[in-house]
């Protein structure tokens, strides 16, 4: 194999620092776990897309509790939206195992995996925004695919708006919002959803640096609100606020 | 497990064609204007079928075939002299056939025989060519060897004219491409062919029984009724294909919205990423597209009733254009959810990201 590929458990980047007491996060009840058991784990997980000769994630572990906003930092092709969609269930990897609240998702039914899924708020390089419909609209959804009614969808979408700096933007069509907007709607969205783990995929890639601050800012604030927060940035402003960071190194993508 | 209440996914799907009401007015006339044209292609199908018949029957109701059924010819002088009796519009006599072909085209062969009396008449509800005028031949064959009365055609060394083109095979496709040639009534004719004034058949019959004293093996049969409103093969084919006019209609409708499904599909990549159940995600666009096509389809019938109804063919072939428009619609309302299949078919991260491409 082709260098080693991270480091076993991250670095433990900034630790102890802003790491706030542990406690229950919404979302997080689990039955007979312990208050601080981790929401999700990562046990050597490593992952060869088909046609690669290189493996593009190699023995990564990574535990992440309510309350925390870990960052998974490297150079590009290191592998950082891979290990995400391992620990977010969309990708099965080809090694290792990822625990979601206690449950081996890949060794569960695929009932449950689905079940696992619904833990998990995505917030994505592009901004993955209904671009017709309005930045209020995009939040309730998260809300209303749970079952919601729309009255009560709308007032917390407001809220969760509100608390990301977007509360004079509710109208706006998503297609108008310029700079680090969009993007700041899907954290709200991650805010509304009240799903207990929140993984962010480059959320600031292709922002201005006052965008990146208030997405960082948003993101810190989801983990303050309770949940879990795992961001792949290779932005230092949002590496900064993360309570740890797993750093990714170089990897052999592209060796066929 | 918690998923999108039922009466909130409707609310959803009118939201996202609110959100967008250019394209979705624009969908629902493109809908309308191909359903409609699927309804007036059964629409004109059906009249023209009408038309024709009534055509025919307007022009002298019944065309009677006597002929024998062993094959004996028949007297031309007995088929002409059913001319002018009781009910009887026209007569003639078809006598013996021969291939021939016309040295413009040489590889176009032709049956050609003597017409004895009016047969032209008797055929086609035109007036006959003098014997000895030339010849008369069928409208398709004569577009096929692009010739017009007047001109004048090489067959076999000898230069004939055209006396007259005329609609041969209205009654009877055996004429759409024979060349008659008028002829006194002299010899024996195969069949003789008699057209009767309109509801004056049964009055006739004694009249065409007892014309041929003598022949055994008599049959006469009527040619309208064998052949109603398909005057030729090729408009019987035409016909044919426009009865299924709405598979077309449903077809090219299906494909317009499964490419616009396609142009969507990150929008339903981000419903499954915000938390959207694929079940749910596979109403949401299927919902908006089942709208689109009923509010086209609502359109288009309306129009199609009120133009059939108001002078153009009447309630039973409007009602056959419904049908076909209801069944167009059907078709396209039950291809919207392969868009669905195609883009689960991608992952969600590459769905998501295609946006920016």
């Amino acid at each position: 194999m082709t260098g080693a590929l991270g480091r076993r458990g991250g670095r433990g980047v900034g630790a102890d620092r802003g790491r706030p007491a542990a406690g229950p996060a919404p979302g997080a009840e689990g039955g007979a776990r312990a208050p601080d058991a981790p929401l999700l784990v990562g046990t050597h997980l490593g992952h060869t897309y088909r046609g690669l000769a290189s493996p593009v994630l190699a023995d990564i572990s990574l535990e992440v509790r309510a309350r925390e906003l870990v960052g998974v930092t490297g150079p590009s092709g290191s592998g950082k939206s891979t290990l995400l969609s391992a620990l977010g269930l969309l990708l099965p990897p080809s090694a290792g195992r990822v625990v979601v609240r206690g449950e081996d998702a890949w060794a569960s039914r695929s009932a449950a995996r689905r079940l696992a899924r619904e833990c998990f708020a995505w917030i994505l390089q592009n901004s993955a925004c209904l671009e017709a419909r309005t930045a209020l609209e995009n939040v309730a959804v998260a809300l209303l695919c749970q079952g919601e009614r729309r009255n009560a969808s709308v007032v917390q979408a407001a809220d969760a708006l509100e608390a990301v700096g977007l509360g004079e933007r509710l109208g706006a069509v998503a297609a108008t919002l310029s700079g680090g907007e969009p993007q700041r709607v899907t954290v709200a969205r991650a805010l509304a959803s009240g799903r207990p783990v929140v993984l962010a995929d480059e959320p600031t890639g292709q922002i201005d640096p006052a965008g990146t601050d208030a997405v960082a800012a948003a993101l810190r604030s989801c983990a303050t609100a309770g949940r879990a927060v795992v961001v792949a940035t290779h932005d230092p402003r949002v590496a900064r606020r993360c309570d740890r960071v797993v750093e990714l190194d170089t990897v052999a993508l592209g060796r066929r | 497990m918690t998923d999108w209440r039922p009466s909130e996914l409707v609310r959803e799907i009118l939201a996202n064609l609110a959100a967008r009401p250019l394209q979705s007015v624009g969908a629902a006339l493109l809908a309308a204007a191909v359903l409609v044209g699927v309804g007036l292609s059964e629409l004109s199908s059906a009249t023209s079928i009408d038309a024709t018949a009534a055509g025919l029957v307007a022009s002298g109701s019944t065309t009677a075939r006597i002929a024998t059924t062993t094959g004996a010819a028949l007297p031309a002088a007995a088929c002409a002299r059913l001319d002018g009796q009781h009910g009887i519009v026209a007569v003639g006599g078809i006598g013996a056939v021969t291939t021939v072909a016309a040295a413009s085209s040489p590889s176009l062969g032709f049956p050609e025989a003597a017409a004895v009396g009016n047969l032209v008449g008797a055929l086609s509800g035109g007036s006959s060519a003098p014997p000895g005028a030339g010849l008369v031949l069928s409208d398709e064959l004569a577009s096929q060897l692009g010739v017009v009365p007047g001109s004048y055609l090489d067959i076999g060394g000898r230069a004939v004219r055209v006396a007259a083109v005329a609609a041969l095979g209205a009654r009877d496709p055996f004429f759409g491409r024979l060349v008659l040639a008028p002829s006194a009534p002299v010899g024996t004719v195969q069949a003789c062919y008699v057209q009767v004034a309109t509801g004056e058949y049964a009055s006739a019959l004694p009249s065409l029984l007892g014309a041929f004293p003598g022949v055994s093996g008599l049959t006469i049969s009527t040619v309208l009724p064998t052949t109603p409103g398909v005057p030729t093969p090729a408009a019987d084919w035409a016909g044919r294909l426009s009865r299924f006019a709405w598979v077309a209609g449903g077809v090219v409708l299906g494909a317009v919205f499964l490419l616009a499904s396609r142009a969507r599909r990150h929008e339903l990549a981000v419903y499954v990423v915000t938390g959207t159940r694929r079940t749910a995600v596979a109403l949401l666009r299927p919902g908006e597209i089942d709208l689109v096509v009923s509010a086209g389809a609502v359109v288009a019938l309306a129009w199609l009733g009120l133009f059939a109804v108001l002078g153009h063919g009447g309630w039973a072939p409007a009602r056959a254009a419904l049908v076909a428009v209801t069944r167009a619609a059907l078709l396209a309302v039950a291809t919207a959810p392969l868009g669905l299949a195609w883009m689960a078919r991608r992952d969600l991260l590459t769905l998501l990201k295609e946006r920016t491409s």
